[in-house]
């Protein structure tokens, strides 16, 4: 077991943990605020594993969009929308209970499948040599254009619906 | 780059051309807004229809190119999927029409209205011709991201944003649960491509309850789309609350381009280009599925009577219809397949003739309760007959067309020797005379509130005109449709090049 | 199967864990905005099986590729639902869901 095996395995704990301590934050902290930070955290340690599967671009991305703009897009949701004193009452534990429950046995059914199915996994992991970006950006524009383009048109509707639905009450001429 | 991929990609657009139209038109209608900055229905409307019917013809052109599978295998161009776009085509030009017609949309701005129409179009088109899992996954936000903007569209309504913040949870839940079952599916197969992924499955020794899980997620997505039951929660509300013109959209459109995805998912993956189902995850899956069609079709129609909404009713009356169709889907065979698609014809006809009438009386009735439909018989005989041989039809009664529609589905279910499904649907058919009838009752034999005759604009008019002649012509008169919806009952194999057009 | 260094059980398992949290979020809580968090919580676990796949098994890039469109719908999906949830706010003056109940039936 040399420095380096014992450096990676660390810190992939590391990062495994704080994806999942901090998702559960995420789930039942009563503070929305709270919540969101710790979403913050989550998306970090996802990225932070993209980086152990040699996964580059995407952890980059992972780090740009969605902490870069999905968190302060929340974070905007939330000074927007919430008072300023939190005065949150959970509907009591009658609710909750039997769903946690019930996503125990859902988790118990996914790692049934987790195990049992024959992953192929015959032989070593991949080699991205040179960095996964220039790859990537070659299949972009020729293997998965057409996705690429229709995303395009996607992006563009659902900007001109989210500012035309959230922009304030205005008639038109 | 790839030479090869160059020339693949330029050999594909031929057969793109009419979602390049639709592409087009988006950005016109995008462009023309901010530059004219005054926008209307009517003049935004014409421009859309003429794109529209422009996708249509181009749509029908495909017809003669040979069927093949474009853009490194993403989507397929075969006589379903064809048959598919032109029926997007043909009920967004209703829409449109509709929604030209329409007093609730007028202070709103039309042109982003068009684009989000326009928008969904193309995403149905690619969700009925994908065989991607990536395809199936854009085009079915593309359907539904725009479709939660079109429901909250009349932001100044109450019912208009609840209805998108109920729909923007219920799609976005659903279809992220579906991504999640995509990526087990991909681990287990590797494989990206409908035809793909069948090989890998048929090689692979996939334990069949871990198949049931995954295919359990997948369906979840799918459900939500065609809202089967329990997956139909979203749909009561959303109809409500939406412009009555997007309600009729809704109640088609992307429901038909789920069932188009659900056949054409089930069929690549499981049915091996033959006849018949295989048995997965050691169920007898056609019983699951005639479960499932079972009861979609008596929660929509129990539901649906006790329903004070006009808008309401009929969204419960399209889960009914849902789960008549999924009867043709429980044995993946031609005939099954067929009673779809020529379902489909048919109830795009009524269904969206009954909103028709809903929106053009809509101008001058104060609510969407039923009881404003009192003695309709007395203000308007026109509407009141146009929209008693719409309902008739949707019951199934003969000689509206709606009875031929849903005799091609029983008959496939007899011949997949499902007699108890036949039964349940023909009970259903009878619970649903109760509230179809009790529209008709309330129109002819109850006083109206109010004695003012009411006028219908003539576009209405002449569209009601055309709507209802066809149902009644349907009814009797119905082999070109049927032989057409044979011919689109038939999907590209895998066994054919790619494009290889010079 | 399962040994300390990480393999593809390891990031299988933290993606279910995570899949049932966000699913958990999703069905327990009110605020809308922690009900679109469960839905992150639930894009991100799809994420990470796409890429561990695609390191250990396809040894490919086509799982990268899928995980990037999927950043790019999650952005979107968060920004139009945020645009709702803002015109929610405006008319009911709060983005509880139960408050948010005109319609039943």
């Amino acid at each position: 077991m040399d420095i380096a095996t014992i450096l990676h395995t660390a810190g992939f704990y590391f990062f495994a943990l704080l994806t999942v301590v901090s998702a559960a934050i995420v789930v039942f902290n009563k503070s929305i605020l709270r919540s969101v930070f710790a979403l913050l955290f989550t998306l970090f340690g996802i990225a932070g594993l993209f980086l152990f599967l040699h996964a580059d671009f995407l952890a980059a991305t992972q780090v740009l969009i969605y902490v870069g703009g999905v968190i302060v897009l929340l974070l905007f949701g939330i000074m927007l929308t919430q008072k300023v004193v939190e005065a949150d009452i959970r509907t009591g534990k009658i609710q909750f209970t039997p769903t946690l429950i019930a996503m125990g046995i859902l988790f118990i059914f996914l790692l049934f499948l987790i195990f049992q199915t024959p992953w192929s996994t015959g032989g070593e992991h991949a080699q991205f040599g040179n960095g996964t970006t220039a790859a990537i950006g070659t299949l972009l524009m020729t293997e998965w254009l057409l996705p690429f383009e229709i995303s395009s048109i996607l992006l563009l509707a659902a900007l001109v619906g989210a500012v035309s639905i959230a922009r304030a009450r205005r008639t038109n001429e | 780059m790839d030479p090869t991929a160059v020339l693949q990609i330029k050999n594909s657009i031929p057969y793109f051309v009419p979602e390049l139209m639709l592409s087009a038109t988006f950005l016109l209608v995008l462009i023309g807004e901010i530059v004219t900055k005054r926008s209307t229905y009517g003049g935004f409307g014409l421009i859309t229809l003429g794109g529209l019917i422009a996708t249509a013809f181009l749509s029908l052109q495909l017809y003669k190119l040979p069927e093949t599978s474009l853009f490194f295998r993403m989507i397929v161009v075969d006589n379903f999927g064809i048959f598919f776009k032109v029926i997007f085509a043909v009920s967004a030009i209703l829409v449109v029409l509709f929604s030209m017609n329409s007093p609730e949309l007028e202070k709103y701005s039309a042109g982003e209205y068009y684009c989000l129409i326009i928008a969904v179009v193309l995403g149905m088109n690619l969700l009925a011709s994908s065989t991607n899992l990536l395809m199936i996954w854009l085009a079915l936000e593309l359907v539904s991201i725009p479709s939660y903007l079109l429901a909250g569209f009349l932001k100044e309504d109450k019912l208009s944003t609840e209805a998108a913040l109920k729909f923007v949870i219920y799609g976005s839940v659903s279809t992220a649960i579906m991504l999640f079952g995509f990526s087990y599916l991909y681990g287990m197969t590797g494989a990206y491509e409908i035809n793909d992924i069948r090989a890998a499955l048929k090689a692979g020794e996939i334990n069949s309850t871990v198949l049931l899980i995954t295919v359990s997620l997948i369906l979840v997505g799918i459900g939500y789309k065609i809202a089967s039951v329990p997956f139909h929660f979203w749909l009561p509300d959303v109809f409500q609350g939406s412009p009555t013109a997007i309600t009729a959209f809704f109640s088609y459109g992307p429901k038909a381009a789920g069932l188009a995805l659900l056949i054409r998912f089930f069929y690549g993956v499981f049915a091996e280009g033959g006849p018949a189902y295989e048995v997965v995850g050691g169920l007898y899956w056609p019983a699951l599925m005639a479960m499932m069609a079972a009861i979609t079709m008596t929660v929509g129609n129990v539901v649906a009577i006790w329903q004070t909404s006009m808008k309401r009713m009929l969204g419960y009356s399209s889960i009914a219809h849902v789960g008549y169709m999924l009867m043709g889907f429980v044995l993946l065979r031609q005939d099954g397949i067929q009673a779809i698609l020529f379902y489909l014809m048919i109830y795009m006809v009524m269904n969206l003739g009954a909103f028709l009438v809903v929106i053009a009386l809509s101008g001058q009735m104060e609510s969407d309760d039923l009881s404003q439909y009192r003695g309709l018989a007395a203000r308007s005989q026109f509407a009141s007959a146009i929209l008693g041989i719409f309902m008739l039809s949707l019951t199934g009664i003969p000689p509206f067309a709606g009875f031929i529609g849903k005799f091609y589905l029983f008959a496939a279910a007899v011949h997949a020797e499902f007699y108890w499904l036949v039964i349940v649907a023909v009970l259903n058919s009878v619970v649903s005379f109760v509230y179809y009838g009790g529209v008709v009752r309330r129109m002819y034999l109850e006083e109206a509130s109010s004695n003012t005759p009411i006028v219908l604009p003539s576009l209405s008019r002449t569209l009601l005109v055309i709507l209802a002649i066809a149902v009644l012509a349907m009814g009797v008169y119905w082999s070109p449709i049927a032989d057409y919806s044979e011919r689109s009952a038939r999907f590209f194999s895998q066994k054919a090049a790619i494009a290889k057009v010079d | 199967m399962i040994t300390l260094a990480p393999g593809l059980y390891h990031y299988l398992i933290i993606a279910a864990i995570l899949f049932c949290l966000g699913l958990m979020a999703i069905l327990t809580r009110r605020n809308g905005i922690a009900i679109l968090m469960g839905i992150e919580l639930i894009l991100n676990a799809a994420n990470l099986n796409f890429v561990a796949f695609s390191y250990y098994v396809t040894r490919t890039l086509g799982g990268h590729v899928f995980v990037v469109f999927n950043i790019l719908l999650a952005a979107i999906e968060a920004a139009v639902a945020l645009a709702i949830v803002f015109a929610i706010y405006r008319h009911f003056h709060s983005v509880e869901v139960p408050d948010v109940n005109i319609m039943k039936g």
